[in-house]
């Protein structure tokens, strides 16, 4: 790919932390396997503002597959949840902050709707797939875990994106990049 | 000492706090708000409507089916034997036809309680009530 020097080396970090986390994730012992914080999510949400759509969307992928890879899930009915629910949520943050713009909407909303996204989708996946209208009862603890960790995620993100000088630093690379 | 440098460390987060949301833009506030609407509706929506009404659990080779009693439905189970016909009907449900021998599910005529079931062994169909029992009936008498 013909991609800029310092954008694929970014997108290589951004990767390699998103299986990172998904390591950590899965060392948190839960209650339930539906149950995901989605820390893994974080890297992410970070990559709206810095990739163009096709390495953001590659970025998606590796996280989709790395997860899967860790937790053992590739080729079970759990990784097509997880492929829905991340693609959907990935999709839906990144055309939220296009859209609406940073200055209409932050991380916080972004994170809150992107879990709601993700969840939304594989209780829908997993009523049409799997368990029928009994999906419908795991329905409401999800939402609610899913608003929580969103939220947290969110702010995290928000105050990362402007304390941290890495990330302004990385924004600014990538513009000058691009404009050479 | 302690106590003051505690009281500042509580005070500032308390001001950390209050720029994290005097910081949220607009579209945060739409979208927290709606999420927090789709969240507690859920609950109220999913608890709300399964608490007061019985389930109808209908198993069969295997598979098992979950309707509400209010329904109104005829469905055909599949068995070894062939298809058993349960109807679902005015609150209670009966087995219309099987095709097994003694036909003793047929006899055993209409449920609408929780906890009651009727079976077609020889066509290992299963059909039970669940939900909230009922507190005021009785499970049988005498005279």
């Amino acid at each position: 790919m013909d991609q800029p020097i310092k954008r694929q080396s970014t997108l290589a970090l951004l990767g390699a932390l998103c299986l990172f986390l998904s390591t950590i994730e899965y060392l948190i012992p839960k209650p339930l396997p539906f149950i995901r914080i989605g820390l893994a999510n974080i890297p992410i949400m970070l990559a709206i503002d810095l990739f163009p759509f096709a390495s953001f969307f590659l970025l998606v992928i590796i996280k989709i597959v790395g997860q899967a890879i860790i937790t053992g899930s590739l080729f079970s009915y759990v990784f097509l949840f997880s492929f829905g629910g991340t693609v959907a949520s990935a999709l839906g943050m990144y055309l939220l902050r296009k859209l609406i713009g940073k200055e209409g909407i932050s991380f916080v909303g972004i994170g809150i709707a992107g879990a709601l996204l993700s969840n939304a989708v594989q209780i829908l996946l997993a009523w049409l797939l799997i368990f029928g209208p009994s999906a419908q009862f795991i329905a409401p603890p999800l939402l609610l875990l899913g608003l929580i960790t969103g939220l947290l995620l969110g702010i995290f993100c928000q105050h990362f994106s402007e304390q941290s000088r890495w990330y302004k630093q990385t924004i600014e690379e990538h513009q000058n990049d691009e404009s050479r | 000492m302690t106590a003051i440098a505690a009281m500042m460390k509580v005070a500032t987060a308390a001001a950390a706090i209050k720029q994290l949301f005097t910081r949220f833009r607009p579209a945060d506030l739409v979208i927290l708000a709606l999420s927090i609407i789709i969240t507690i509706s859920s609950f109220f929506i999913v608890y709300a409507k399964n608490n007061s009404e019985l389930q109808v659990v209908i198993e069969g080779m295997g598979q098992s089916y979950i309707y509400p009693l209010s329904a109104d439905e005829t469905l055909r189970v599949r068995g070894p034997l062939g298809d058993t016909l349960v109807v679902i009907h005015h609150g209670a449900v009966h087995v219309e036809d099987s095709p097994c021998k003694n036909k003793l599910c047929i006899a055993m005529g209409e449920i609408s309680q929780q906890g009651q079931w009727v079976a077609c062994l020889p066509n290992q169909v299963f059909v039970r009530i669940i939900g909230k029992p009922v507190k005021d009936g009785l499970d049988g008498s005498t005279y």
